[in-house]
C-alpha cells in the first residue's frame, strides 16, 4: 500500500504548497510583525514586546484606553450571537416543510448573505437616517420619538446589533439547523403527538438531544465571526463612531495599520484577537475529533 | 399551522423592508429623496442606473470584482478537486490531521493574515492586481471547497473507479469524463460558495488594491466618506451588487440542500 500513500500525497501537493505559501509563511510573519515597529515608509524594526505593552499596559504603563474600549465594544456587540442562533432555529422550524412557497422562501432568506455587506450597511444607514430614514418615520407613526440611532453613543451599539441580527438570522445557521431537523426521525414526532407532549417537552426531549451539537457549532462559529469580524459594519455603517462607541477590534486594527501607520501595533491587535478566539477553536476541534 | 404562516409573513416583511427601501431610493433622484418622504417612487427615474452604466469609475468596479471573484473560484476548484479526491479515496500519513487542520484554518481570524499578505504582495509587486485579491480569498475558500467536495466524493462508490480502470480508462480521462460529471452538483455548490464569499469580502479586497483592481465595494465606500451622500446613486449601486449573487443562487437552487445534507456538519 506504499504506492497508494505516495499517490495520495501527490494529489494534495498543490494544496500543501498553497497552504505553506499562503498560510504558514504569513502566519509566522504575523507573529514576527507584532514584535516590530513598522510604518509603510520604513522597513520593520524589532522592538520586542513594546507593542503588546502599549496595548495591555505593564509596570508604569496604563493599558491603551482606545484598545480597552474596542475590546469592550466587541464583546458587547457579540452578545447578539445567541439571539441570532435562537432566531435561526425558530426560522428553520418554520421552514421545515416541503410546500412550494417555503422552498421559495428558503432562497429568499439568503438575500442578506448574498448582497455585498457594503450595500447592506449603506441601506441600513438610510434606514436609520433621521432625514430620509424609514425607521424614524415608522416610530413616529406609532407615536414614539425615534432615538438618533447612529448619532447617539447610547443607541449606536443597539443599532449595530439590530443590523447584525437582521443579517444573521437565516443564511447558513438556518441552513445547518434545517439539515439537522431533517435528521430527526419522523417517528419521534409521531410519538410526541400521540402522547400529547407540549412544546416545552418536545424542545427538551426531541429537539435538544438531536440538535445540541449543532447549537454549539453555530454558537462557536457565530462568536468567532463576531470577534474577528465587525470590520465592514464599523467601516461603513458607523465609521467606528459616535465617540468610538462602535469601534470593534478589527476596525481598531485597521485604523492602527492603515490610518495611523502603526502596522506593528495593528499586527499585535490581530494576535490578541486570535488568542481571544483560540479557546473556541480548541473546544471545537476536540468535539470534531471525538465524533 | 396558522401561527407558523403568520410568523413567516412577519419575518418576510422585516427581511424585505430595507431592501425595498433601497430599491425605492434607487429609482428616485437625490433631491426628491431628501425633500419628500414617500413609500414608493412617484417620479420614476433610471438616472442613477444610467450613471453607473456609463461612468467608467463606477462600472469598472463591477468588472474588477467579477474578474477576481471568477479567478478565485477557478483557483479554489483547481486546488480543491484533487485534494478532496485524495482525502476521499486514499489513506496516507497524516491525512486525518491534515483534514481537521484545514477546517480549523477556516476558523482562524482572517484579519491576522491581512498585514503579512500586504507585506508579501508588496515585496513581489502584486499589490493592486486581480490575482492578489483572488489568492487572498483562497485562504478561506479552499478549505471550504475541500470540505464540501470531500462529502460529495465520498458518496460515489469506490467500485466506479475500479471498473473504469479495468475498462482501460486512464486516470485523467476517468476523472474528467466520469467522476466530475457524477459530482457535478457538488462542484456547482462549491463554486457558488466560493463565488459568494469572495464577492462579499471587503477587508482584503479593499486593502490589497488601490486603483486598477478596485472592487465595487471600495468604490461605494469612497462616496460614503464624502459629505452629503448621494442616496439614490448608492442605492442603485447596492441593488446592482445583488444581481450576480441572485443569478448564481438561481442556477444552483436545486443542489443547495443536497450540498448541506452530504457535507459533514
Amino acid at each position: 500500500m506504499n504506492s497508494r500513500g505516495t499517490t495520495g500525497f501527490f494529489f494534495v501537493l498543490p494544496l500543501l504548497l498553497g497552504v505553506v505559501a499562503f498560510m504558514v509563511v504569513p502566519a509566522v510573519t504575523a507573529v514576527g510583525l507584532s514584535f516590530c515597529q513598522w510604518s509603510l515608509t520604513a522597513a520593520p524594526e524589532w522592538v520586542g514586546g513594546l507593542n503588546y505593552q502599549s496595548l495591555l499596559g505593564r509596570n508604569s504603563l496604563q493599558p491603551d484606553p482606545l484598545f480597552c474600549q474596542a475590546l469592550f465594544n466587541t464583546l458587547v456587540i457579540s452578545l447578539v450571537v445567541p439571539v441570532q442562533v435562537g432566531g435561526s432555529f425558530v426560522l428553520a422550524c418554520f421552514l421545515n416543510h416541503r410546500s412550494g412557497w417555503r422552498r421559495f422562501l428558503r432562497l429568499v432568506v439568503f438575500i442578506p448573505t448574498l448582497v455585498s455587506p457594503i450595500a447592506l450597511y449603506i441601506m441600513w444607514r438610510a434606514m436609520f437616517n433621521c432625514d430620509v430614514g424609514l425607521l424614524a418615520r415608522l416610530l413616529m407613526l406609532v407615536g414614539i420619538d425615534s432615538p438618533l440611532w447612529l448619532d447617539d453613543p447610547a443607541w449606536s451599539k443597539p443599532a449595530v446589533m439590530l443590523v447584525l441580527l437582521w443579517e444573521g438570522v437565516g443564511g447558513f445557521q438556518m441552513l445547518f439547523f434545517l439539515a439537522g431537523l431533517r435528521q430527526i426521525p419522523e417517528q419521534l414526532h409521531d410519538m410526541a403527538r400521540l402522547d400529547g407532549l407540549g412544546m416545552g417537552y418536545r424542545l427538551k426531549d426531541i429537539y435538544w438531544p438531536w440538535l445540541k451539537s449543532l447549537v454549539g457549532f453555530n454558537l462557536c462559529l457565530g462568536f468567532l465571526g463576531a470577534v474577528q469580524g465587525g470590520f465592514e459594519v464599523a467601516y461603513i455603517l458607523t465609521g467606528g463612531g459616535p465617540l468610538r462607541s462602535t469601534t470593534t477590534l478589527s476596525y481598531f486594527m485597521f485604523e492602527n495599520s492603515f490610518q495611523w501607520q502603526r502596522l506593528g501595533v495593528g499586527a499585535a491587535v490581530g494576535m490578541i484577537m486570535f488568542l481571544l478566539v483560540l479557546p473556541l477553536i480548541v473546544v471545537r476541534g476536540r468535539r470534531k475529533t471525538h465524533g | 399551522m396558522k401561527k407558523r404562516t403568520l410568523g413567516l409573513i412577519v419575518y418576510f416583511i422585516l427581511l424585505m423592508l430595507p431592501i425595498y427601501w433601497m430599491l425605492n431610493m434607487s429609482l428616485r433622484t437625490n433631491a426628491d429623496i431628501l425633500s419628500v418622504f414617500s413609500l414608493y417612487p412617484r417620479h420614476f427615474t433610471f438616472e442613477n442606473y444610467m450613471k453607473i452604466f456609463t461612468d467608467a469609475s463606477w462600472y469598472s468596479g463591477y468588472i474588477n470584482s467579477i474578474i477576481y471573484v471568477s479567478l478565485n473560484t477557478v483557483i479554489s476548484l483547481a486546488t480543491a478537486l484533487p485534494a478532496a479526491y485524495a482525502f476521499s479515496r486514499y489513506r496516507f500519513i497524516g491525512d486525518g490531521q491534515m483534514f481537521f487542520w484545514l477546517l480549523t484554518n477556516r476558523m482562524a481570524p482572517a484579519a491576522v493574515f491581512l498585514l503579512p499578505f500586504f507585506q508579501l504582495y508588496s515585496t513581489v509587486g502584486l499589490i493592486d492586481t486581480h490575482i492578489a485579491v483572488a489568492l487572498a480569498h483562497c485562504l478561506f475558500n479552499v478549505p471550504l471547497a475541500v470540505w464540501i467536495l470531500e462529502g460529495f466524493m465520498s458518496g460515489v462508490p469506490k467500485e466506479i473507479d475500479e471498473t473504469a480502470y479495468i475498462d482501460g480508462y486512464s486516470f485523467p480521462r476517468f476523472f474528467t469524463t466520469i467522476f466530475i460529471p457524477l459530482i457535478r452538483s457538488g462542484v456547482g455548490v462549491t463554486a457558488f460558495f466560493c463565488f459568494m464569499f469572495s464577492w462579499v469580502e471587503l477587508l482584503f479586497a479593499r486593502t490589497l488594491t488601490t486603483t486598477s483592481a478596485k472592487p465595487i465595494a471600495a468604490i461605494m465606500t469612497r462616496t460614503v466618506s464624502a459629505s452629503g451622500l448621494d442616496w439614490g446613486l448608492l442605492s442603485a449601486a447596492g441593488i446592482l451588487t445583488i444581481v450576480p449573487g441572485a443569478l448564481v443562487i438561481w442556477f444552483v437552487r436545486n443542489h443547495m440542500a443536497k450540498g448541506f445534507a452530504m457535507g459533514r456538519v
